[in-house]
């Protein structure tokens, strides 16, 4: 069941790509209410679409992720669940390097990095079948 | 809110191709077909106008990293021009200025196809 307040809203949305458009309604809806800037906004909308295709590509075993979004003072703390057997660490994958030429860059491992760059805490969980991960972000 | 548009147009043998809206994982494919279609085309010079884009992921920024070397092995390029901060500040971080050529406006990066930098 989804649950709100003014400072916490927490949803289920199914694992699929379509699901971006009610996603970022969501944080959308959640950024009104707790006045946030479009700068804070973007990064938001930009690490859950991260993590969650993430989820949705790497591990499509179960149908839904939880995510949730908590406003703690100057924290803004953006939750995810998803039932994972085989943890899998983002917090461990190898940064890109962004001053290598084309030739010399391997697909993937950006939107891992962006989150890093554009989140200011990065905490992963696994307690052998659910994966929780939670990114911090700092707001005034 | 997340749809995404493609408006492609043709002057002075520059092919623009302006965005608008949520560049995503879902929408990424379809930029990915434009740039297959303008490559299918032997169409190499190419603009792209951020201006009335909102939003970009990596998926996005993937598109640009899989066709920019078939491109410049044509003779051509893949110039940006139009970004808001928001969108810039991704670019930024990931380093893509100093592998994409990037212009407040599309006149300059039009401007430098016909200087014949790059063909």
């Amino acid at each position: 069941m989804p649950s709100s307040d003014s400072n916490h809203i927490e949803k289920s949305f199914a694992k699929d790509f379509l699901s971006l458009k009610a996603i970022f309604e969501f944080v959308g809806k959640f950024s009104v209410s707790n006045k946030l800037n479009d700068s804070q906004v973007f990064s938001i909308k930009f690490a859950i679409e991260e993590v969650f295709t993430n989820m949705v590509k790497y591990n499509p075993g179960n149908t839904h992720v939880t995510i949730s979004l908590n406003r703690e003072g100057k924290k803004l703390k953006v939750g995810f669940v998803d039932a994972e057997e085989k943890p899998f660490d983002i917090t461990k994958k190898e940064d890109v390097n962004p001053s290598l030429s084309i030739e010399k860059r391997r697909p993937g491992g950006l939107g891992i990095f962006l989150i890093k760059k554009l989140m200011d805490d990065v905490e992963y969980a696994h307690d052998g079948k659910y994966s929780r991960i939670i990114l911090t972000k700092l707001v005034e | 809110m997340s749809d995404f548009k493609i408006h492609h147009r043709e002057g002075e043998g520059v092919n623009v191709l302006e965005l608008k809206g949520y560049l995503d994982a879902h929408t990424a494919p379809d930029l990915e077909n434009a740039f297959q279609q303008l490559l299918n085309e032997k169409r190499y010079r190419i603009v792209v106008n951020f201006k009335d884009l909102s939003y970009i992921s990596s998926a996005g920024l993937g598109v640009f990293m899989a066709y920019i070397e078939d491109v410049r092995k044509n003779k051509g390029d893949i110039k940006l021009t139009n970004m808001t901060p928001k969108v810039y500040n991704v670019f930024d971080l990931l380093g893509f200025p100093i592998l994409y050529e990037i212009y407040k406006d599309e006149k300059e990066a039009i401007g430098k196809f016909k200087d014949g930098k790059k063909q």
